[in-house]
Protein backbone atom coordinates (compact mmCIF):
# COMPACT_ATOMS: atom_id res chain seq x y z
CA UNK A 1 0.00 0.00 0.00
CA UNK A 2 2.57 2.44 0.96
CA UNK A 3 4.87 1.65 -2.20
CA UNK A 4 1.74 2.13 -4.72
CA UNK A 5 1.42 5.65 -2.48
CA UNK A 6 5.22 6.57 -3.19
CA UNK A 7 5.21 5.53 -6.79
CA UNK A 8 1.80 7.78 -7.40
CA UNK A 9 2.96 10.68 -5.61
CA UNK A 10 6.59 10.52 -7.75
CA UNK A 11 4.43 10.10 -10.89
CA UNK A 12 2.58 13.33 -10.26
CA UNK A 13 6.08 15.28 -8.93
CA UNK A 14 7.82 14.28 -12.60
CA UNK A 15 4.71 15.28 -14.49
CA UNK A 16 4.79 18.78 -12.47
CA UNK A 17 8.16 18.95 -13.78
CA UNK A 18 7.91 18.50 -17.22
CA UNK A 19 4.57 20.92 -17.48
CA UNK A 20 7.13 23.74 -15.77
CA UNK A 21 9.88 23.21 -18.21
CA UNK A 22 8.03 23.49 -20.86
CA UNK A 23 6.54 26.61 -20.07
CA UNK A 24 9.69 28.14 -18.48
CA UNK A 25 11.37 27.38 -22.25
CA UNK A 26 8.20 27.42 -24.72
CA UNK A 27 6.14 30.67 -23.48
CA UNK A 28 8.40 33.60 -23.56
CA UNK A 29 9.66 32.83 -27.76
CA UNK A 30 6.29 32.62 -28.60
CA UNK A 31 5.18 36.30 -26.65
CA UNK A 32 8.44 37.81 -28.43
CA UNK A 33 7.94 36.39 -31.96
CA UNK A 34 4.08 37.51 -31.40
CA UNK A 35 4.75 40.97 -30.67
CA UNK A 36 7.51 41.34 -34.09
CA UNK A 37 8.69 45.17 -32.55
CA UNK A 38 9.91 47.07 -35.16
CA UNK A 39 13.62 47.58 -34.87
CA UNK A 40 14.49 50.93 -37.23
CA UNK A 41 12.25 54.10 -37.84
CA UNK A 42 11.34 52.75 -41.24
CA UNK A 43 9.85 49.66 -39.98
CA UNK A 44 7.45 52.45 -37.51
CA UNK A 45 6.31 54.25 -40.82
CA UNK A 46 3.52 51.32 -41.61
CA UNK A 47 2.40 51.16 -38.45
CA UNK A 48 1.90 55.10 -38.33
CA UNK A 49 0.28 55.54 -41.33
CA UNK A 50 -2.20 52.59 -40.59
CA UNK A 51 -3.02 54.06 -36.77
CA UNK A 52 -3.26 57.81 -38.22
CA UNK A 53 -6.04 55.90 -40.77
CA UNK A 54 -7.50 54.18 -37.89
CA UNK A 55 -8.15 57.19 -36.23
CA UNK A 56 -9.38 58.83 -39.20
CA UNK A 57 -12.01 56.45 -39.45
CA UNK A 58 -12.87 56.85 -35.54
CA UNK A 59 -13.30 60.81 -36.28
CA UNK A 60 -15.81 60.02 -39.18
CA UNK A 61 -17.50 57.47 -36.87
CA UNK A 62 -17.83 59.76 -34.33
CA UNK A 63 -18.60 62.60 -36.42
CA UNK A 64 -21.63 60.44 -37.68
CA UNK A 65 -23.17 59.18 -34.89
CA UNK A 66 -22.84 62.79 -33.37
CA UNK A 67 -25.44 63.63 -36.13
CA UNK A 68 -27.97 60.99 -35.26
CA UNK A 69 -27.79 61.46 -32.05
CA UNK A 70 -28.83 65.83 -32.70
CA UNK A 71 -31.26 64.28 -35.56
CA UNK A 72 -33.02 62.34 -33.40
CA UNK A 73 -33.03 64.46 -30.29
CA UNK A 74 -34.54 67.16 -32.61
CA UNK A 75 -37.03 64.63 -33.50
CA UNK A 76 -37.69 63.97 -29.63
CA UNK A 77 -38.42 67.18 -28.74
CA UNK A 78 -40.45 67.94 -32.08
CA UNK A 79 -42.80 65.07 -30.33
CA UNK A 80 -42.83 66.66 -26.74
CA UNK A 81 -43.72 69.36 -28.19
CA UNK A 82 -46.75 68.21 -29.94
CA UNK A 83 -47.93 66.17 -26.86
CA UNK A 84 -47.72 69.41 -24.76
CA UNK A 85 -50.10 71.03 -27.47
CA UNK A 86 -52.50 68.00 -27.28
CA UNK A 87 -52.69 68.18 -23.79
CA UNK A 88 -53.17 71.78 -24.06
CA UNK A 89 -56.03 71.17 -26.40
CA UNK A 90 -57.89 68.33 -24.51
CA UNK A 91 -57.76 70.35 -21.38
CA UNK A 92 -59.21 73.08 -23.14
CA UNK A 93 -61.72 71.05 -24.46
CA UNK A 94 -62.38 69.51 -21.45
CA UNK A 95 -63.35 73.15 -19.97
CA UNK A 96 -65.56 73.67 -22.67
CA UNK A 97 -67.27 70.12 -22.73
CA UNK A 98 -67.85 70.55 -18.43
CA UNK A 99 -69.23 74.51 -19.29
CA UNK A 100 -71.57 72.56 -22.20
CA UNK A 101 -72.67 69.46 -19.86
CA UNK A 102 -73.52 72.39 -17.14
CA UNK A 103 -76.17 74.44 -20.01
CA UNK A 104 -77.46 70.93 -21.39
CA UNK A 105 -77.97 69.76 -17.67
CA UNK A 106 -80.47 73.21 -17.24
CA UNK A 107 -82.39 72.69 -20.30
CA UNK A 108 -82.60 69.10 -19.52
CA UNK A 109 -84.34 70.57 -16.60
CA UNK A 110 -86.06 72.85 -17.87
CA UNK A 111 -87.61 70.36 -20.99
CA UNK A 112 -88.59 68.05 -18.35
CA UNK A 113 -90.33 70.73 -16.23
CA UNK A 114 -92.12 71.94 -19.58
CA UNK A 115 -93.13 68.34 -20.00
CA UNK A 116 -94.56 68.04 -16.24
CA UNK A 117 -96.95 71.23 -16.97
CA UNK A 118 -98.08 70.04 -20.42
CA UNK A 119 -98.66 66.59 -18.47
CA UNK A 120 -100.43 68.28 -15.57
CA UNK A 121 -102.55 71.05 -18.05
CA UNK A 122 -103.78 68.49 -20.54
CA UNK A 123 -103.94 64.67 -18.56
CA UNK A 124 -107.24 63.95 -17.54
CA UNK A 125 -107.72 64.10 -13.87
CA UNK A 126 -107.80 61.19 -11.19
CA UNK A 127 -109.95 63.39 -8.43
CA UNK A 128 -109.07 60.35 -6.10
CA UNK A 129 -106.35 60.55 -5.91
CA UNK A 130 -105.61 63.94 -6.53
CA UNK A 131 -107.67 64.48 -2.61
CA UNK A 132 -105.74 61.75 -1.53
CA UNK A 133 -102.51 63.29 -2.50
CA UNK A 134 -103.59 67.16 -2.11
CA UNK A 135 -104.41 66.37 1.84
CA UNK A 136 -100.51 64.52 2.46
CA UNK A 137 -99.13 67.23 1.32
CA UNK A 138 -100.95 69.69 3.44
CA UNK A 139 -100.71 67.29 6.16
CA UNK A 140 -96.82 67.36 6.05
CA UNK A 141 -96.61 71.12 5.54
CA UNK A 142 -98.29 71.75 8.71
CA UNK A 143 -95.67 70.01 10.07
CA UNK A 144 -93.56 73.14 9.70
CA UNK A 145 -93.83 76.61 11.21
CA UNK A 146 -93.75 79.04 8.56
CA UNK A 147 -94.24 78.05 4.89
CA UNK A 148 -96.73 79.55 2.40
CA UNK A 149 -98.28 77.17 -0.26
CA UNK A 150 -98.84 79.04 -3.53
CA UNK A 151 -100.12 76.21 -5.18
CA UNK A 152 -101.03 72.36 -5.12
CA UNK A 153 -102.11 70.85 -8.78
CA UNK A 154 -102.94 67.37 -9.25
CA UNK A 155 -103.62 65.46 -12.57
CA UNK A 156 -104.01 61.96 -12.75
CA UNK A 157 -100.70 60.72 -12.60
CA UNK A 158 -98.62 63.73 -10.79
CA UNK A 159 -99.21 66.43 -8.52
CA UNK A 160 -97.16 69.60 -8.39
CA UNK A 161 -97.03 71.81 -5.34
CA UNK A 162 -95.10 75.60 -5.47
CA UNK A 163 -94.42 76.81 -1.90
CA UNK A 164 -91.96 78.97 -0.11
CA UNK A 165 -90.67 77.34 3.09
CA UNK A 166 -88.48 79.31 5.61
CA UNK A 167 -84.38 78.51 5.53
CA UNK A 168 -85.05 76.86 9.61
CA UNK A 169 -87.71 74.60 8.59
CA UNK A 170 -85.83 73.08 5.44
CA UNK A 171 -82.72 73.32 7.73
CA UNK A 172 -84.64 71.05 10.09
CA UNK A 173 -86.06 68.61 7.51
CA UNK A 174 -82.77 67.98 5.58
CA UNK A 175 -83.72 70.04 2.76
CA UNK A 176 -86.87 69.12 0.39
CA UNK A 177 -86.10 65.88 -0.02
CA UNK A 178 -86.16 65.32 3.65
CA UNK A 179 -89.44 66.57 3.96
CA UNK A 180 -90.79 64.68 1.20
CA UNK A 181 -89.23 61.95 1.50
CA UNK A 182 -88.18 61.39 5.14
CA UNK A 183 -91.39 62.88 6.45
CA UNK A 184 -93.61 61.97 3.96
CA UNK A 185 -92.41 58.91 2.54
CA UNK A 186 -93.62 59.55 -0.62
CA UNK A 187 -93.35 56.23 -2.78
CA UNK A 188 -92.74 57.75 -6.61
CA UNK A 189 -90.35 59.93 -8.13
CA UNK A 190 -89.50 63.51 -7.60
CA UNK A 191 -87.83 66.44 -9.27
CA UNK A 192 -87.39 69.15 -7.29
CA UNK A 193 -85.94 72.38 -6.78
CA UNK A 194 -85.34 75.34 -3.99
CA UNK A 195 -83.95 78.78 -3.95
CA UNK A 196 -82.27 78.88 -0.69
CA UNK A 197 -82.16 82.52 -1.21
CA UNK A 198 -86.03 82.90 -1.52
CA UNK A 199 -86.83 79.74 -0.05
CA UNK A 200 -88.95 79.28 -3.10
CA UNK A 201 -89.24 75.23 -3.63
CA UNK A 202 -91.28 73.95 -6.80
CA UNK A 203 -91.61 69.78 -6.50
CA UNK A 204 -93.60 67.26 -8.53
CA UNK A 205 -94.52 64.12 -7.34
CA UNK A 206 -94.74 61.26 -9.43
CA UNK A 207 -97.92 58.75 -8.95
CA UNK A 208 -96.23 55.83 -7.33
CA UNK A 209 -95.18 53.38 -10.77
CA UNK A 210 -94.91 55.85 -12.96
CA UNK A 211 -91.73 56.85 -15.03
CA UNK A 212 -92.86 59.96 -17.36
CA UNK A 213 -89.10 61.45 -16.40
CA UNK A 214 -87.32 58.10 -18.52
CA UNK A 215 -90.17 57.56 -20.60
CA UNK A 216 -89.08 61.27 -22.33
CA UNK A 217 -86.00 60.18 -22.17
CA UNK A 218 -85.49 57.04 -23.56
CA UNK A 219 -81.79 56.23 -24.64
CA UNK A 220 -80.77 59.06 -22.35
CA UNK A 221 -81.80 58.02 -18.85
CA UNK A 222 -79.99 54.73 -17.85
CA UNK B 1 -45.90 17.03 -19.00
CA UNK B 2 -49.23 16.70 -17.91
CA UNK B 3 -48.49 19.39 -15.17
CA UNK B 4 -47.27 21.76 -17.86
CA UNK B 5 -50.96 20.92 -19.37
CA UNK B 6 -53.00 21.63 -16.35
CA UNK B 7 -50.80 24.82 -15.38
CA UNK B 8 -51.50 26.15 -19.25
CA UNK B 9 -55.50 25.34 -19.24
CA UNK B 10 -55.52 27.19 -15.59
CA UNK B 11 -53.81 30.27 -17.08
CA UNK B 12 -55.91 30.33 -19.90
CA UNK B 13 -58.82 29.80 -17.67
CA UNK B 14 -57.95 32.57 -15.11
CA UNK B 15 -57.09 34.93 -18.15
CA UNK B 16 -60.72 34.29 -19.83
CA UNK B 17 -62.68 34.66 -16.36
CA UNK B 18 -60.59 37.66 -15.29
CA UNK B 19 -61.89 39.42 -19.12
CA UNK B 20 -65.23 38.27 -18.20
CA UNK B 21 -68.35 40.87 -18.32
CA UNK B 22 -69.40 39.16 -15.15
CA UNK B 23 -65.69 39.89 -13.37
CA UNK B 24 -65.81 43.57 -15.45
CA UNK B 25 -69.59 44.29 -14.07
CA UNK B 26 -68.08 43.84 -10.60
CA UNK B 27 -65.54 46.05 -10.70
CA UNK B 28 -68.04 49.04 -10.97
CA UNK B 29 -70.08 48.15 -7.74
CA UNK B 30 -69.17 49.55 -4.66
CA UNK B 31 -70.13 48.25 -1.24
CA UNK B 32 -69.65 51.17 1.75
CA UNK B 33 -70.53 50.10 5.47
CA UNK B 34 -73.31 51.50 7.34
CA UNK B 35 -70.63 53.68 9.16
CA UNK B 36 -70.15 55.98 6.63
CA UNK B 37 -73.65 57.42 6.76
CA UNK B 38 -73.78 60.64 8.47
CA UNK B 39 -76.29 61.47 10.83
CA UNK B 40 -77.08 64.69 10.89
CA UNK B 41 -79.96 65.61 13.94
CA UNK B 42 -78.39 68.51 15.97
CA UNK B 43 -77.19 66.51 19.07
CA UNK B 44 -79.55 63.74 19.70
CA UNK B 45 -79.70 60.86 18.75
CA UNK B 46 -75.97 59.99 19.34
CA UNK B 47 -75.57 56.74 17.06
CA UNK B 48 -73.90 53.78 17.29
CA UNK B 49 -71.41 52.31 15.82
CA UNK B 50 -71.36 48.21 16.02
CA UNK B 51 -69.28 46.00 13.00
CA UNK B 52 -69.33 49.32 11.11
CA UNK B 53 -72.92 49.26 11.09
CA UNK B 54 -74.65 52.39 12.54
CA UNK B 55 -77.55 51.99 15.14
CA UNK B 56 -80.19 54.58 16.53
CA UNK B 57 -79.99 53.68 20.24
CA UNK B 58 -82.45 56.34 21.04
CA UNK B 59 -86.12 55.37 22.69
CA UNK B 60 -87.89 58.68 21.48
CA UNK B 61 -85.94 60.63 18.25
CA UNK B 62 -85.82 58.92 15.38
CA UNK B 63 -82.14 59.05 13.39
CA UNK B 64 -81.97 61.03 9.82
CA UNK B 65 -78.77 60.15 7.97
CA UNK B 66 -77.22 60.87 4.31
CA UNK B 67 -75.36 57.53 3.27
CA UNK B 68 -72.68 59.43 0.58
CA UNK B 69 -72.24 57.76 -2.96
CA UNK B 70 -69.13 58.69 -4.83
CA UNK B 71 -69.74 60.04 -8.58
CA UNK B 72 -66.60 58.54 -10.17
CA UNK B 73 -67.53 57.31 -13.38
CA UNK B 74 -68.05 60.20 -15.98
CA UNK B 75 -69.35 59.04 -19.06
CA UNK B 76 -68.89 62.36 -20.85
CA UNK B 77 -72.46 62.89 -21.98
CA UNK B 78 -75.60 64.38 -20.70
CA UNK B 79 -77.80 62.11 -18.36
CA UNK B 80 -75.95 59.27 -20.11
CA UNK B 81 -73.83 59.73 -17.01
CA UNK B 82 -75.82 57.83 -14.63
CA UNK B 83 -76.00 56.00 -11.57
CA UNK B 84 -76.96 52.56 -12.71
CA UNK B 85 -78.34 51.06 -9.51
CA UNK B 86 -77.99 51.52 -5.34
CA UNK B 87 -79.55 49.13 -2.67
CA UNK B 88 -79.10 49.73 1.27
CA UNK B 89 -79.37 46.80 4.18
CA UNK B 90 -81.55 48.50 6.63
CA UNK B 91 -82.31 46.34 10.13
CA UNK B 92 -85.58 47.33 11.18
CA UNK B 93 -86.23 46.51 14.72
CA UNK B 94 -89.50 49.01 15.46
CA UNK B 95 -93.10 47.30 15.68
CA UNK B 96 -95.12 49.69 14.22
CA UNK B 97 -92.97 52.49 12.60
CA UNK B 98 -90.89 51.85 9.48
CA UNK B 99 -87.59 53.02 8.14
CA UNK B 100 -87.57 54.95 5.24
CA UNK B 101 -84.59 55.43 2.54
CA UNK B 102 -84.60 57.50 -0.58
CA UNK B 103 -81.92 57.47 -3.51
CA UNK B 104 -81.50 61.06 -4.33
CA UNK B 105 -79.35 62.95 -7.41
CA UNK B 106 -78.75 66.42 -6.92
CA UNK B 107 -76.67 69.40 -8.16
CA UNK B 108 -76.39 73.06 -7.40
CA UNK B 109 -76.62 76.00 -10.26
CA UNK B 110 -76.02 79.53 -8.30
CA UNK B 111 -78.35 79.35 -5.37
CA UNK B 112 -80.72 76.95 -6.49
CA UNK B 113 -80.50 73.13 -5.24
CA UNK B 114 -81.46 70.34 -8.08
CA UNK B 115 -82.43 67.32 -6.60
CA UNK B 116 -83.79 64.21 -8.76
CA UNK B 117 -85.17 61.13 -6.73
CA UNK B 118 -86.73 57.23 -7.88
CA UNK B 119 -88.85 57.27 -4.85
CA UNK B 120 -89.08 56.37 -1.16
CA UNK B 121 -88.64 53.02 -0.44
CA UNK B 122 -89.97 51.35 3.32
CA UNK B 123 -88.98 48.02 5.37
CA UNK B 124 -91.52 45.90 6.01
CA UNK B 125 -92.51 44.07 8.96
CA UNK B 126 -89.92 44.19 12.06
CA UNK B 127 -87.28 42.08 13.35
CA UNK B 128 -83.30 41.85 13.73
CA UNK B 129 -82.63 40.78 10.56
CA UNK B 130 -81.40 42.78 7.34
CA UNK B 131 -83.88 43.98 4.67
CA UNK B 132 -82.41 45.05 1.56
CA UNK B 133 -84.11 48.43 -0.12
CA UNK B 134 -83.68 48.19 -3.68
CA UNK B 135 -83.45 51.73 -5.69
CA UNK B 136 -83.36 52.29 -9.46
CA UNK B 137 -81.09 54.24 -11.15
CA UNK B 138 -80.88 58.18 -11.32
CA UNK B 139 -80.27 60.02 -13.92
CA UNK B 140 -76.63 62.64 -13.64
CA UNK B 141 -74.44 65.48 -15.38
CA UNK B 142 -70.67 66.09 -14.72
CA UNK B 143 -71.56 67.88 -11.55
CA UNK B 144 -74.30 65.80 -9.98
CA UNK B 145 -74.01 64.05 -6.58
CA UNK B 146 -75.37 61.18 -5.04
CA UNK B 147 -76.87 59.86 -1.73
CA UNK B 148 -79.12 57.73 0.22
CA UNK B 149 -81.33 59.72 3.30
CA UNK B 150 -83.00 57.47 5.66
CA UNK B 151 -84.97 57.73 8.93
CA UNK B 152 -84.18 55.06 11.52
CA UNK B 153 -86.83 54.75 13.69
CA UNK B 154 -86.34 54.98 17.90
CA UNK B 155 -85.16 52.13 19.69
CA UNK B 156 -87.56 49.65 20.91
CA UNK B 157 -88.45 46.36 22.76
CA UNK B 158 -84.45 46.92 23.76
CA UNK B 159 -84.02 46.14 20.42
CA UNK B 160 -82.39 49.55 18.20
CA UNK B 161 -83.06 49.93 13.99
CA UNK B 162 -79.77 50.59 12.10
CA UNK B 163 -78.47 50.47 8.73
CA UNK B 164 -75.76 47.09 7.88
CA UNK B 165 -74.22 48.41 4.31
CA UNK B 166 -75.30 50.35 1.30
CA UNK B 167 -74.04 49.90 -2.34
CA UNK B 168 -73.77 51.58 -5.72
CA UNK B 169 -73.65 50.39 -9.10
CA UNK B 170 -72.55 52.60 -11.71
Amino acid sequence: MKTRYFLVTGAVLMASGIVLAWGFFSLPKARVSQLQVPETREDLAPVIASLTQSVMALQKKMETLSEKVDRKMSRVEQQQDAVLKTQEVHEDSEEISDEQTRQQAEQWYERQIEKLDAVLVSEPKDDDWSVRTTGRLEETFEKLNDYEIKEISCSGTLCKVNARISPQDLQREGGIDGLVHGTMGWEGQTIASVDEETGEVTVYLLREGVDLLSESNAGEVE
Amino acid sequence: MKSINLSLLFAIFAIAASGSPAALAGAEKTIYPGSMCVPWNAGEPVPRLNASRIFNDNTRRWMRVDCPILHQDFKNGLFKDSLDDADIGVIDAHSSSNARCWLKSVHQTGSVLYSWSGGTRTTAGFGSHEQNLDFNGVPANGNTWYYIGCTIPPRRHGQSSGITYYSSDE
